[in-house]
C-alpha cells in the first residue's frame, strides 16, 4: 500500500511537470506580447506605448530571459509553492485561484448534484421501460441536450429568464438565484449525456446471465433491481461521476463567462484574453491536479466496490 | 406432478421446440439427451417459463401440480421459481452476480420466498448442503465470489442453491459437465438422496449417457426439437428403438482406443424446417414416406415410445 501512494505521488508529479512544461510551450508560441498587451490595456493600440516601457516591463516580468530559464525558475518558484503574481492583478496567483474555488465548487457541486438527481432515476427508468413513451420523450430532450451548445442554451435561458421575465439580474452577485440558473443550463447539458449512459449501462446488466440466474431462484424484481443491477452499475456510474466533476470543477468557461459567475472558468477566459502567463499556467495546473485526483478517487472506489478488483491479488481458493 | 403437452416455442419466429409432450411423477428423474442445439436448453427454460426476450411459447400447456404455467402471472411464477420449482443453469459460473459473495445465494433464494429469515441459519444450511456435494472447505466457500472459484464448484454451488428450499422439480442444464468422474458420482448420489428425500422430481439435461444411467430413471431423446424417443432408461439403452438413438449410443467412446462412431451428416437447420421426419436426411433406413411427413408416435411397451414409422429395433 505504501509503495502504491509513493508511486501514484511520483505519477502525480511527473504528470504535473510534463502539464505544466505543455502549456507553458504553448503560451509562448502564441503570438501578441503580453507586456505591450498590459499596458496599452489589451485595447490593440499599439504604437502609442514607447518600446521602451515595453521592455522594461518585459524585464520585470523576467520575459526578456531565455525561454527555458523562465520555465526553470517558474518551476523552481512552483515547487515552493510561489506561482508567480497575476499580470493584470499583481495579486498573488494562488491568491486569485483560491477566490475563484469557491463560486466555481458551488456552481460544479450543485450541478453534478441535480444532474445524478435527474439522470440516474430517469436513466433507470428508460431502461425498465424500454422503447416505450417515457424513453422516447427522455431521448428527445437527451437530443436537444447533446446538440445545443452551451452558449446557445445559456444565452436563451438569460434571454427568456433575465432579459424578457426580469426575474434574474443580468450581472450576476453570487446569490442563489443567479447559481439556479447557470446550474440549470449545465445540469441539462451533463443530464442530456449521463442519462443515456445510465439507461445504457442498466440495459446492459439486465442482460446479464446473474439476472437470469435471480429470475429462477425467485428473487423480487425490486430486488434484483436494487440489489444485483444497481450495484454493478454503481462502478462505471462512478467512473463518469468523476468525469464530469473533473470537467465542472476546470471551469464551465463559456457557462460562467455568459452568467458572469465569477469563477474558474471565467478567470481562465479573461487571463487568456490578458495572456497572463503565470495566471494560466496556475489555472492549467490546478485543472490538472483535479483530473488527478478525481481519478485515483475514482480507482479507490473501484477498488473497495468491486471484489474483483479488490481479490485481484491473493485470489483465494480451495 | 409434471405435464406438458404439445409445447412449442420459437426464437425469432424460428420454431425450436415443436410440440413436445412428457410427463413427469414426483421423484422420477428424466434425462433429456441430444446434440447441441437440438432445442433442450431452450426446451428447459420454457419450462420455467424463462425465456429471452427473442422467444416466444406458440403453444401447448405446461401442467405443475394441476396449475398451467402458460397461464400463470409473473408473480405466481416468481413464488414457484426457487421454491418449488428450481433450475441449475449450463453456466453455472455467471448465475451468480459476481459481485455478491456465495452465501449470499442461498439467503437470497430462502428469504425471497419465506420472508424474513436469518442469514446464519441459512449460510449453515447451504454449509452442509455444500459438504455433501463433496466440499471439503465449505464455509471458505460460501464466503468466496463466484469468479474465485472453478468451473466445477460453481456447477456444485448451483446445485446445493437449487437444493436450498427443497423444490418438488428440479431442471437441470448440464450439471455435472465440468466435473471429474469421482466428484461426479459424488454429486450424481446427492442428487438421487435428494430425490429419495423430497420426492423431487428431476429434468436433466446432459451429454453424458453414463450420468443418463446412473442418474435417470426415464429417457427423452431430442432431435430438431422434437423428443423422437421417450422410455424408461433400461429399455432406451437395451432396446433403442429409433435410429438417431442407436446412433447415439454407438458415438460413445469405450474404453477399447478404438475411434468412436460419428453420426454422418449435420444437426438440422431449424430455419429450414422439413415437411417430414427431420432425421430422414441422416437416417440409413429413410423412405420417401419419411421425408413427406412427420411420423406418428408409436409404443414399444407401456413406457416406451418412439417418433419412427421403422421401429427396427422392437
Amino acid at each position: 500500500m505504501v509503495k502504491k501512494i509513493i508511486l501514484s505521488i511520483v505519477n502525480v508529479a511527473v504528470v504535473l511537470i510534463g502539464i505544466s512544461f505543455l502549456s507553458f510551450a504553448l503560451l509562448h508560441l502564441a503570438p501578441g506580447n503580453p507586456a505591450e498587451k498590459y499596458l496599452t490595456g489589451g485595447d490593440g493600440m499599439t504604437g502609442t506605448i514607447s518600446q521602451e516601457a515595453i521592455q522594461a516591463q518585459e524585464e520585470k516580468w523576467g520575459l526578456d530571459k531565455p525561454f527555458f530559464v523562465q520555465y526553470l525558475v517558474w518551476l523552481g518558484n512552483a515547487c515552493q509553492g510561489d506561482l508567480g503574481n497575476s499580470y493584470s492583478s499583481s495579486r498573488p496567483v494562488v491568491t486569485e485561484l483560491l477566490d475563484k474555488i469557491g463560486p466555481t465548487m458551488i456552481l460544479s457541486v450543485a450541478a453534478l448534484f441535480v444532474t445524478l438527481l435527474i439522470s440516474i432515476p430517469l436513466g433507470v427508468l428508460c431502461a425498465l421501460y424500454k422503447d416505450r413513451l417515457l424513453d422516447n420523450i427522455v431521448r428527445g430532450f437527451s437530443f436537444c441536450g447533446i446538440s445545443l451548445p452551451s452558449f446557445l442554451t445559456s444565452l436563451l435561458a438569460l434571454y427568456i429568464f433575465a432579459v424578457q421575465l426580469k426575474w434574474i439580474p443580468i450581472v450576476s452577485n453570487g446569490s442563489f438565484v443567479n447559481l439556479l440558473f447557470p446550474m440549470a443550463v449545465l445540469a441539462f447539458q451533463c443530464s442530456a449525456k449521463f442519462v443515456r449512459q445510465v439507461r445504457a449501462v442498466v440495459l446492459e446488466q439486465m442482460g446479464q446471465e446473474y439476472v437470469r440466474g435471480a429470475v429462477a431462484r425467485g428473487v423480487k424484481k425490486s430486488r434484483i433491481l436494487f440489489t444485483h443491477i444497481l450495484r454493478n452499475v454503481w462502478l462505471p456510474i462512478i467512473t463518469w461521476v468523476g468525469i464530469y466533476f473533473g470537467v465542472l470543477l476546470g471551469g464551465a468557461s463559456i457557462v460562467e463567462t455568459i452568467f458572469s459567475w465569477q469563477g474558474i472558468g471565467q478567470l481562465a477566459v479573461e487571463s487568456v484574453n490578458r495572456q497572463d502567463y503565470p495566471m494560466i499556467q496556475g489555472i492549467v495546473l490546478w485543472m490538472a491536479l483535479l483530473y488527478l485526483i478525481v481519478n485515483f478517487l475514482v480507482d479507490l472506489s473501484y477498488s473497495l466496490l468491486d471484489p474483483r478488483v479488490r481479490l485481484r491479488k491473493g485470489v483465494r481458493l480451495q | 406432478m409434471l405435464e406438458i403437452n404439445e409445447l412449442s416455442v420459437s426464437y425469432y419466429d424460428v420454431e425450436t421446440v415443436k410440440g413436445v409432450s412428457l410427463s413427469l411423477e414426483a421423484g422420477q428423474i428424466a434425462g433429456l439427451v441430444g446434440e447441441s442445439g437440438c432445442g433442450k436448453s431452450t426446451f428447459l427454460r420454457a419450462v420455467m417459463m424463462l425465456l429471452d426476450e427473442e422467444s416466444r411459447i406458440d403453444g401447448g400447456s405446461i401442467f405443475f401440480e394441476g396449475q398451467d404455467l402458460t397461464q400463470m402471472k409473473e408473480e405466481q411464477l416468481r413464488r414457484l421459481r426457487g421454491n418449488e420449482i428450481a433450475m441449475v443453469f449450463q453456466n453455472a459460473a455467471l448465475a451468480g452476480n459476481p459481485m455478491k459473495r456465495v452465501r449470499h445465494q442461498f439467503y437470497e433464494t430462502v428469504a425471497s420466498h419465506y420472508g424474513k429469515v436469518s442469514k446464519q441459519e441459512c449460510y449453515a444450511k447451504g454449509e452442509e448442503l455444500l459438504r455433501t456435494l463433496h466440499f471439503s472447505d465449505p464455509k471458505r466457500v460460501m464466503k468466496s465470489y463466484p469468479f474465485e472459484l472453478s468451473g466445477g464448484m460453481n456447477q456444485r454451488v448451483a446445485l446445493a442453491v437449487a437444493m436450498v428450499n427443497h423444490p418438488k422439480l428440479m431442471l437441470a442444464d448440464e450439471p455435472t459437465s465440468a466435473l471429474d468422474v469421482t466428484v461426479q458420482a459424488q454429486v450424481v448420489k446427492r442428487m438421487k438422496e435428494l430425490r429419495d428425500q423430497f420426492g423431487t422430481a428431476m429434468l436433466v439435461v446432459t451429454h453424458n449417457m453414463g450420468v443418463v444411467a446412473q442418474l435417470c430413471d426415464l429417457v427423452g431423446v431430442m432431435y430438431g426439437g422434437r423428443i423422437v424417443e421417450w422410455g424408461m432408461v433400461q429399455e432406451v439403452l437395451e432396446q433403442p428403438s429409433h435410429p438417431y438413438t442407436r446412433a447415439l449410443i454407438e458415438a460413445i467412446p469405450d474404453m477399447s482406443g478404438a475411434d468412436p462412431k460419428g453420426i454422418p451428416g449435420v444437426p438440422p437447420d431449424f430455419t429450414k424446417p422439413l415437411p417430414g421426419c427431420d432425421f430422414a436426411p441422416r437416417c440409413p433406413y429413410a423412405s420417401s414416406a419419411c421425408q413427406e411427413r412427420v411420423p406418428e408416435k408409436c409404443t414399444v411397451s407401456q413406457t416406451h415410445w418412439v417418433l419412427c414409422s421403422h421401429r427396427k429395433g422392437a
